[in-house]
């Protein structure tokens, strides 16, 4: 076989080649990340037939005059092709996640028989007991005669203004946490460092009428459904790409930080819908959220923007300003929710506790 | 069997490539796929595939990969666009169904056997998809690989795969995995019989029996268990009798705990020694056309070897990657931006650990694993390839697209 060249192509004739080939160096692809030596596999674009050359400077030399030897020769249309794909995708991953598993998830939280959400709820209450105790079988539960009353009345004013399908069952968690929270089927669960927090019953029943929002909105059930189908999805974004799983726990993060979001403003709205039918004022919801601002939220302005969209509740001051400009009370007179001796039994709540 | 072989018409394949040449090279795909966010990883493991395929050369000619990056980009978007749907609606509708019926009262265990039946449900509802993606796949490498000139095939048929794999995976358990040569022997027979070089169609011959010789380090497993097991009980019946470990009761259960260890050692070798022996009866009996047949005989020794080699390797790259790249970065990051700085260079540093993980793996454990596989690789009456035809190419849009996005592409 003989090779020749002149300026702008090779020639290539030989016994078994029938006709003499022409192959114009811009016409030249290289076979890219071969193994072994220096030499240069090259061929012309859509030709079958390879040219081995096994000699290094007449390799370098050939890379030299031909200037497209690493062209990949993408079907025409191929990027046309990609973007609509890449748009396809895009936009069925968005559909799935923010339109089709929320209207899902609603429809299908009420649809779960009430007593499975009731034992469900009681199942992730131990659940969450175990965690915060890491004990085996913890009882966090607060109980005093007086306490429990107080609790009683405070629970029963509020619910007293919308109807349930669950009964609502407000407990205690001696534990320092300031923090509240609802579980499916409507338990509710106060730590003591909320109430230790709190300057007045008022901020507790803000809390309290915020967590009966969950429950209404059987936001925990809703949630947890979501949660479970945007998991599997983003991990299939996330491919086999290395570190994917720490990727992967970030998005997932930021979604269910975007789901909740939109759940603990409903939530708010409810306890500020509550506060008024029941005669209270949302004033002092509102300044439990800028003790609380005053405590956890930052002076610098970046981290905070930073946390804000990993944290699940919006930024305590707006929800704040929200509370306030729903209060009806104003400076009216209004019964108080507990008495001042009821308000201390609930203080006090947790003190029998060992 | 010799008198079936011409031996004027063997052919010996040769291995061409170097590490000190696909060192690089996995580095460069490596680092371009992680300043691209992963986008790149389409690129790199058609690089990678390229490198291999051109250094395996049975008879001195190289084999060709023609597949592109652009086209696995492709596939992986359209399968995405399905996936996600049929992915996110099944998840929801088995976490609810797994709500309805598993919300037991008062039991510990509920939400967590909830959590549990809902991944394996999820795992039963993907098994027909993972088969017919990793059919699809297969087919997507063969359709892209050249050997001679000549491209292999495969036929369309990747449902029926699908359904047969669901089957023989049932069976494999059912059969607490003494059928697992049927399923192994099953499967393989239907792809390879719907596989072809050029024109020529190949075959799968033998019986699914013939690999049970290679279950015996299995047996041997099995055996060191039960013993392990019956010592165990053993120690229990003894404590019993005189309420505290007595001395032969405890001599019992160190016993039982050493014969497990050493099962489960075992189990592990004789799961690699399955593989490279069923691989070796399996390749034994395969034909091309009228009569091109191969023989490969890798050794179990060398298989595992290069796999410890390159978990050890690998581990440590990692470790070092992951604390000079995650420590630097997240103080930097922790100096100039503050804590969402340094947050970003620990997620950093922990993808540098996977990334010098993926590449030790590539160059201590593939690299060595193939070229073992290549040169104990002898093919048999060869004139026949000369009488081979060309076919047409195989274009299919969603290349190995499903096996992508279902995480079964892993490696290269």
């Amino acid at each position: 076989m003989l090779v020749e060249f002149d300026h702008t192509r090779l020639e290539i004739s030989g016994d078994e080649i029938p006709d003499r080939l022409h192959w114009a160096y811009s016409d030249l692809r290289e076979r890219l990340d071969q193994a072994g030596s220096q030499s240069i596999i090259v061929q012309q674009t859509g030709n079958e037939a390879r040219l081995l050359i096994d000699d290094k400077s007449s390799a370098d030399w050939l890379r030299n005059v031909s200037h497209d030897l690493a062209n990949p020769d993408n079907p025409p249309g191929s990027y046309h092709r990609l973007a609509i794909s890449a748009v396809v995708a895009l936009a069925s991953v968005f559909l799935i996640l923010f339109v089709i598993i929320p209207a899902l998830s609603n429809t299908l939280a009420a649809l779960i028989p009430i007593d499975r959400e009731i034992a469900l709820g009681k199942g992730s209450v131990r659940q969450i007991e175990r965690i915060l105790t890491l004990e085996r079988n913890p009882d966090l539960t607060c109980s005093s005669t007086e306490g429990d009353l107080a609790l009683a009345k405070m629970s029963a004013r509020l619910s007293a203004q919308f109807d349930s399908p669950y009964p609502i069952d407000v407990r205690v968690f001696d534990h320092e946490m300031i923090n509240a929270f609802a579980v499916p089927g409507g338990q509710i669960i106060l730590f003591k460092g909320l109430i230790d927090a709190a300057g007045t019953p008022e901020e507790v029943a803000g809390v309290l009428g915020h967590e009966m929002g969950h429950v209404i909105h059987r936001d925990p059930t809703r949630l947890a459904l979501r949660s479970a189908g945007s998991v599997g999805i983003l991990g299939m974004l996330v491919g086999d790409f290395a570190g994917g799983a720490a990727t992967l726990v970030l998005a997932e993060q930021l979604i269910a930080a975007n789901y909740a979001q939109e759940a603990e403003a409903g939530a708010d709205v409810f306890a500020t819908e509550v506060l008024a039918d029941a005669e209270l004022p949302s004033k002092p919801f509102a300044e439990f959220f800028d003790k609380l601002d005053a405590q956890f939220g930052g002076d610098d302005e970046d981290e905070n923007d930073f946390l804000s969209h990993l944290a699940s509740h919006p930024e305590l001051r707006k929800r704040a300003d929200a509370a306030r400009r729903a209060d009806t009370i104003g400076d009216r007179d209004f019964t108080p929710v507990l008495t001042k001796d009821e308000w201390n039994s609930l203080r006090a709540i947790c003190d029998d506790n060992s | 069997m010799s008198d079936l072989f011409n031996p004027d018409q063997t052919m010996s394949a040769e291995y061409t490539g170097n590490g000190n040449q696909l060192f690089p090279l996995a580095l460069k795909t490596a680092l371009l796929t992680l300043v691209t966010l992963g986008i790149y990883r389409f690129w790199a493991r058609t690089r990678i595939r390229k490198f291999f395929w051109s250094a395996v050369a049975p008879g001195g000619q190289p084999f060709e990969y023609d597949g592109k990056g652009l086209e696995k980009l492709l596939g992986f978007l359209i399968a995405v666009a399905v996936l996600a749907v049929y992915l996110g609606i099944l998840q929801v509708l088995l976490t609810f169904a797994g709500m309805s019926l598993f919300g037991m009262a008062d039991s510990s265990s509920g939400n967590e056997l909830q959590a549990v039946a809902v991944t394996y449900i999820t795992l039963l509802a993907l098994l027909p998809l993972i088969f017919y993606a990793a059919y699809r796949a297969q087919r997507y490498k063969l359709s892209r690989t050249r050997w001679r000139g000549i491209r292999f095939a495969m036929d369309k048929a990747a449902w029926g795969y699908s359904w047969r794999g669901i089957m023989y995976t049932f069976l494999n358990i059912i059969s607490l995995g003494i059928l697992m040569p049927l399923s192994t022997f099953r499967l393989e027979k239907y792809k390879i019989d719907r596989t072809y070089y050029g024109q020529a169609q190949m075959f799968q011959g033998g019986k699914w029996t013939g690999l049970y010789p290679a279950m015996k380090h299995l047996g041997i497993a099995l055996l060191l268990f039960v013993f392990g097991g019956l010592s165990f009980t053993g120690m229990d019946f003894s404590s019993l009798e005189d309420g505290e470990l007595s001395g032969s009761g405890a001599g019992f259960g160190f016993l039982g705990g050493v014969l497990l260890f050493f099962g489960y050692i075992w189990f592990l070798i004789g799961m690699a020694y399955y593989r490279v022996h069923s691989f070796r009866y399996l390749t034994a009996h395969k034909v091309l056309g009228e009569n091109v047949r191969a023989q490969s005989l890798p050794l179990t020794s060398n298989v595992v070897g290069y796999y410890l080699l390159g978990a050890v390797v690998g581990g440590m790259a990692a470790m070092v990657a992951g604390l000079i790249v995650g420590g630097v970065l997240a103080l930097l990051g922790y100096f100039i931006v503050g804590e969402a700085g340094a947050l970003f260079g620990g997620v950093a540093g922990y993808i540098a650990a996977f990334l010098a993980y993926g590449v030790a793996y590539l160059v201590m454990t593939v690299h060595p694993t193939i070229k073992h596989f290549a040169q104990t690789t002898t093919l048999y009456n060869t004139a026949e390839l000369d009488t081979i035809a060309q076919r047409e190419g195989d274009h299919f849009a969603e290349a190995e697209g499903f096996a992508d996005a279902l995480d079964l592409g892993a490696g290269f």
